[in-house]
């Protein structure tokens, strides 16, 4: 018997073994799982997990909603009634997709303030940051694209505004606006082009991205925390003194690389000590989702009323400070305000591991980035805020 | 450092060929594909819809220095669906036999205006837009005055002709 069981157990032992060569994950499993860290990296790096976490369960979710949604007019409305009254379990699946949406939302601002703070877009990872930069786009185009197909009264005049607002660029906003609603007003043909990007385009092109940006992670390593980073030069005795102590030799080139590697040396491997970090975090998200859903439920207004004129929309609260922002500019400047400053901060978001060329990482020394980073989390902040009492 | 020395004059040649055929291809490929699919995707929204004259009440229903709004019913084809839409105009009466009927959008995103008797304004909701009872913009970020609307007297009946012109732009473009 016990015999058997032991030739049993081999058996299976070659089965994997087998697997593991024809299949060649042993050496994914190493270059990903068993990779080595470098000292000091811990709960803050799991951001980046969660995110993928949700996106997994915006897909998941998502596909189930698909089951049951039409993207047309007359259905749309009806249909999302059907699954939050009719459907076992729709109203949780609707719930988990539409507090999901504003999860990542809010990783993604947390992912790039921790990135940001530790200075983790420098050398060698820019193009893991600009990547990043264009995955929060995707992020905004899912939720934007996303808030209408319920097609309720919130879904058809934030729209509304928000196709809007490229119509007031000089020379291109009359065709960006015909473009995006598939003619020169929302209906069915909004509705469609919508649906198809939302399902269809962003998921392609966000999975993509990720895939690349998770290559970029693996292939030079997350960034050391700047305090172990920078171990040894001593901090400064006061904030903004970049002076006292010379900069350092290793921030970028071979030094760079010779540093990065003694860190890893005695840091631990992802597998089991990150993973585990990261796995908690992705259950906290989904707890926090959940409990949102539960203290809140999930919204459907009134079926959309294009003749309605006692609605206020108001669009989901991440782009409560752009809806804001276009009050500070008159009726002649609105292009400014809508097609010409947001565009600029993103290029600035896009741009800034290549005009910032400080050697330092810890935020101490970087004054003028810590300044601009507040005062950018103060205006959206003091606008969004603004937006949701108005 | 590559090995370039095995190649001979023509084989190098060839290669420079098998390169250029290599995005020729490529670039006959993604036109073929991405004429027709952004076409399809571009091109049916540049048309625009035709207008006629549509009912917005009886004379009688509006009293002269009193906007009020009227809901007509436009037919309209939306995608693969034929509509009748309701929309809002508000007509205000200006003597016996004049009006002015502006579209019940406001210019600057198209959210929906009303009037308000207490201010004597037309106000919008959206971004605080204000105009007077002519249409003329008192405050707010509207780039333009409210967009005004053909109409015409038939027996009894106030018929206006419905047309939705661009937001958020200083001049009135028909769409």
């Amino acid at each position: 018997m016990a015999s058997s069981r032991q030739s049993q157990a081999d058996r299976l032992r070659a089965t994997g073994a087998w697997l593991a060569e024809r299949s060649g994950a042993l050496p994914v499993w190493n270059a990903i799982f068993a990779r080595k860290m470098p000292v000091g990296v811990g709960i803050w790096y799991s951001f980046g997990f969660s995110l993928i976490f949700c996106f997994t369960l915006q897909a998941v979710t998502g596909i189930f909603l698909a089951v049951y949604y039409v993207p047309t007019p007359d259905y749309a409305y009806a249909s999302i009634q059907y699954i939050m009254l009719e459907v076992p379990f729709g109203a949780v699946v609707r719930g988990l997709h539409h507090w999901g949406a504003s999860a990542m939302v809010v990783l993604t601002f947390i992912h790039m303030a921790v990135a940001f703070v530790y200075g983790a877009y420098k050398f060698p990872r820019e193009l893991t940051w600009m990547v990043g930069v264009v995955l929060l786009v995707l992020v905004l185009a899912f939720g934007f694209t996303g808030y209408l197909l319920p097609w309720d009264e919130k879904a058809y005049w934030a729209t509304q505004v928000g196709t809007a607002i490229p119509g007031t660029l000089p020379v291109l906003g009359d065709i960006a606006v015909r473009v995006m609603r598939g003619g020169t007003e929302l209906g069915a043909l909004t509705l469609s082009r919508f649906f198809s990007f939302h399902v269809l385009l962003l998921p392609a092109l966000l999975g993509g991205l990720v895939l690349v940006h998770l290559f970029l992670v693996v292939y030079h390593g997350v960034s050391a925390p700047p305090h172990i980073w920078e171990r040894g030069i001593p901090l400064p005795k006061r904030f903004f003194d970049t002076k006292s102590v010379p900069a350092p030799s290793f921030s970028r080139g071979q030094e760079y690389h010779d540093r990065y590697a003694e860190l890893k040396k005695d840091g631990k491997t992802f597998w089991p000590y990150n993973t585990f970090e990261d796995m908690l975090l992705a259950v906290l998200a989904l707890f926090a989702i959940y409990g949102m859903f539960m203290l809140f439920g999930v919204p459907l207004e009134a079926k959309a009323d294009p003749t309605n004129t006692a609605y206020i929309p108001r669009p989901d609260w991440y782009f409560l400070f752009l809806f804001e922002l276009l009050k500070y500019f008159p009726g002649s400047l609105e292009w400014v305000g809508a097609g010409v400053l947001p565009p600029l901060a993103l290029f600035a978001l896009l741009f800034l591991p290549l005009y910032d060329r400080s050697p330092w990482r810890s935020i101490r020394r970087r004054p003028l980035a810590l300044i601009l980073g507040i005062l950018a989390v103060v205006v959206i902040a003091f606008l969004t805020y603004q937006g949701a009492i108005s | 450092m590559r090995n370039t020395a095995a190649r001979t004059g023509d084989d190098l040649g060839r290669r420079t060929l098998l390169t250029y055929g290599i995005f020729a291809i490529g670039g006959l490929i993604a036109a073929a594909i991405g004429i027709p699919a952004i076409g399809s995707f571009v091109l049916p929204t540049l048309r625009s819809g035709k207008t006629n004259f549509v009912p917005a009440g009886t004379t009688n229903d509006f009293a002269v220095g009193q906007p009020k709004k009227s809901e007509v019913t436009v037919t309209k084809r939306d995608g693969w669906l034929e509509l009748r839409q309701k929309k809002s105009v508000w007509v205000v009466r200006k003597s016996n036999t004049d009006f002015t009927v502006f579209n019940g959008t406001c210019v600057h995103l198209g959210c929906a205006f009303s009037w308000q008797p207490g201010q004597s304004e037309f106000i919008c909701p959206c971004h605080g837009g204000r105009y007077s009872i002519d249409g003329k913009v008192l405050g707010g970020p509207p780039p333009r005055p409210l967009d005004t609307l053909n109409w015409r007297i038939d027996g009894n009946n106030l018929l206006v002709e419905y047309q939705d012109y661009r937001q958020g732009v200083p001049s009135k473009e028909a769409v």
